[in-house]
């Protein structure tokens, strides 16, 4: 059984096919890391894959029921970081989890618990009263991170989880998502970090201009000989930069 | 200085490009500005000859009102500037000095077409001041009047910025209305002569008496306020990128079930617009009125209780114009349907309004009796329920952007917020024909009339879910475009 599944998954914007027939089959417990050069679709899959963009055709299907379908049983189960955060202005951190928690149906109580739990280990909590439009990128991907936490969900969708993070909350965040991947958790990530990548996920796929181009295991990977950054470069052209001779 | 001007035409060029983008009248407020602005000017050409007929006759009270109106235009200019025409904290990683900011800041008033509106109406004022005494001492004196009014306005929006402010603000205001009310009318009107003590020194400037003190008097006047006008700019350029933290999370917070959750996010940001402020100084003045008079009048109570929800009307007119296209990305991502989201908006609109109307049915209940108290809180929530009605269906249909801390933009085309606000009136229209009737017992009537619109309220709310759970996109885009 298959915990992220995609048939024919498009999607068009006017005469720019920004995503075309991508088909992913991801297992339960699955750490997936989906790459890719900027622009080549990878947030518009994740924004399809978690309901915020309607596909032009395909299907989306997240633990056995279709997104189109029935879009909030699906969104009780996923928890997600966008790529812009997605988070309200004016609101504090600690706000931002308390709205979050009974949104995902959790009591007060325990909406509270998780945050304080969750805010220590992302070393938020001295910052929990903070506005997020006055917080730092990173403090902001916390927040963000966090609330794609607090419900617990089946399947989690991180879009860029390790940029703008300091050393510290990155470890944690890695330690965070094994421990989730151990008890069953999918999670499905994207990353420009190809180390970071080949070292935390199991499997993985490079999108190119809105099509697949590779998908394997790291192992697989690994056992070629080759490690990811090679297997990047063999499918992403890399453009020339030109001389700027009046720097320096 | 070429900086400077580079600075300001990109920003003239970006505000032009967003406003062309919107491709539509209705989109922000320009339809209705539009419609507004042809039906003032005509009256306000027509009052511009009275004023200079009667002005040349010595009569100075029509042209000091329309002086006033102009003072006023440009004290609120500010106020109705989006803070993205030229969004000053961008630019503070740049070698500008605080004069340049001040600069840019004061160039940045005359990029909306708002602006253009008042100085061609302050431009006009020159007319009749053409036939007063001394027309040419009139004209300084009110150019220096209009310097005065904008740069006032320009302190006060820096301020209003600044928490700490605002609420001191906010407390002076009621603080002067409350004393205009309770002091006795000679000492009420004294104190409304303190405000138009610049007005009256242009019209005495105007008819040729005392000029080099009133001239005189203006420009240090001006030249206070160019020194307040710098210094808020520095405090506010200062206070806005520190980092402001709450000691506590706000109770509403404690609100539960997903309608509670995020209502409570709602409040916080309809608070920060400036017009419900003006909602609590009519709750304020009703209370006045309720305390102080002897034999109090239940119709006047009421009529307190319906105009409370009038400058409260963007809130259910608009109900997402606060929301950033991000915030509208969150909402997708919740398990949340469009109808649980719609009903927060409502319930952060009710609960606003309540804060402002409740005590203005506990006194009426106090004075008044149970049956006027009662009544009173039917007309409430009727009231509520037909704002909310029209609002949902216009929330949705005319989003524009709104920002915090200033007053909202009116929404939609004149036709759809005329039939907004008689139908948010009707339950007052009823409440009319409530007391004249005899026949009925009037508890029942006034049942009988809330509960069509709780009906209205009811379909229009589900309605209006489904309606954002398809048109969410269009509403993030409407909100990205101002």
């Amino acid at each position: 059984m298959f915990e992220i599944q995609t048939h024919n998954l498009t999607k068009q914007f006017g005469d720019l096919i920004a995503v075309q027939d991508l088909e992913l089959q991801i297992p339960k417990g699955t750490l997936f890391g989906f790459l890719g050069p900027n622009g080549s679709g990878k947030s518009t899959t994740v924004k399809m894959l978690t309901g915020i963009l309607q596909p032009t055709r395909g299907e989306v299907i997240i633990g056995g029921q279709s997104i189109g379908s029935s879009p909030l049983e699906v969104k009780r189960k996923i928890g997600v970081l966008p790529e812009d955060l997605a988070l309200f202005d004016s609101l504090t951190i600690m706000e931002h989890l308390l709205m979050a928690g009974p949104v995902y149906g959790l009591t007060r109580k325990e909406t509270e618990r998780r945050a304080e739990q969750l805010l220590g280990n992302l070393d938020l909590w001295s910052s929990r009263h903070t506005f997020v439009d006055e917080a730092s990128t990173g403090m902001k991907k916390k927040c963000a991170l966090a609330m794609a936490l607090i419900h617990n969900p089946e399947v989690l969708f991180l879009d860029e989880p390790f940029e703008g993070i300091d050393p510290v909350s990155s470890r944690n965040i890695k330690d965070l998502l094994l421990l989730m991947v151990g008890k069953g958790t999918t999670v499905f990530l994207t990353s420009h970090i190809l180390e970071v990548v080949e070292r935390l996920v199991q499997s993985f796929a490079i999108l190119v201009n809105g099509q697949i181009v590779c998908s394997q295991t790291v192992e697989e990977t690994l056992r070629s000989g080759d490690t990811l950054e090679d297997l990047f470069f063999k499918h992403v052209v890399r453009g020339k930069i030109e001389e700027l001779e009046w720097i320096g | 200085m070429d900086r400077i001007t580079g600075i300001i035409r990109y920003q003239w060029r970006a505000y032009w490009r967003r406003f062309a983008r919107a491709r539509s009248l209705t989109a922000g407020n320009q339809g209705i500005t539009l419609i507004i602005t042809a039906v003032l000017f005509f009256k306000y050409l027509g009052l511009l000859g009275s004023a200079a007929a009667a002005l040349s006759s010595g009569d100075t009270k029509l042209f000091q009102a329309l002086l006033t109106a102009i003072s006023l235009a440009w004290v609120f200019l500010p106020f109705s500037t989006p803070p993205s025409v030229i969004q000053l904290h961008g630019l503070l990683h740049m070698p500008l000095a605080l004069k340049a900011f001040f600069t840019i800041r004061i160039a940045s008033l005359v990029i909306t077409p708002y602006s253009w509106i008042v100085m061609v109406a302050s431009l006009a004022i020159g007319y009749p001041l053409a036939h007063a005494v001394s027309p040419w001492a009139g004209m300084a004196a009110a150019l220096l009047l209009v310097t005065m009014s904008c740069l006032i306005g320009v302190t006060l929006a820096h301020l209003v910025s600044i928490a700490m402010w605002r609420r001191l603000l906010i407390a002076l205001l009621l603080v002067s209305v409350s004393a205009a009310f309770l002091l006795s009318t000679e000492n009420a009107r004294l104190l409304l002569r303190v405000f138009r003590f610049p007005v009256d020194l242009v019209t005495t400037a105007a008819m040729g008496r005392n000029l080099v003190f009133v001239i005189s008097l203006l420009l240090l006047m001006n030249l206070v306020v160019v020194g307040l006008a710098l210094w808020s700019l520095r405090v506010y350029l200062q206070t806005t990128p520190g980092r402001r933290s709450r000691r506590r999370t706000s109770i509403l917070f404690h609100l539960p079930t997903a309608v509670g959750s995020l209502a409570a996010k709602d409040v916080r940001y309809f608070r920060t617009l400036l017009d419900p402020y003006l909602g609590l100084l009519v709750s304020a003045l009703g209370c006045l009125y309720l305390v102080t008079s002897d034999s109090p009048s239940a119709a006047i109570a009421w009529l307190f209780t319906i105009i409370v929800f009038l400058p409260n009307s963007p809130l259910a007119f608009n109900s997402f114009g606060l929301d950033s296209p991000a915030a509208l990305e969150r909402y997708a991502l919740m398990p949340a349907s469009g109808e649980t989201i719609v009903r927060a908006k409502n319930l952060a609109f009710v609960i606003l309004c309540t804060l402002q109307v409740a005590p203005i049915i506990l006194l009426t209940y106090g004075r008044l009796g149970l049956s006027a108290g009662t009544l009173g809180l039917v007309l409430a929530t009727a009231t509520a329920a037909a704002y909310l009605t029209w609002g949902n269906w216009m929330s949705l249909s005319l989003p524009s952007k709104m920002y915090a801390y200033r007053f909202a933009p009116t929404t939609g085309t004149l036709p759809e917020l005329m039939a907004g606000v008689f139908f948010g009136s009707l339950p007052g229209i009823l409440a009319v024909l409530v007391l004249r009737s005899d026949g009925l017992p009037t508890m029942w009537l006034a049942a009988l009339a809330l509960i069509p619109f709780l009906l209205f309220y009811v379909v229009v709310s589900v309605r209006s879910g489904r309606r954002f759970d398809r048109q969410r996109e269009r509403i993030a885009l409407s909100l990205k475009l101002r």
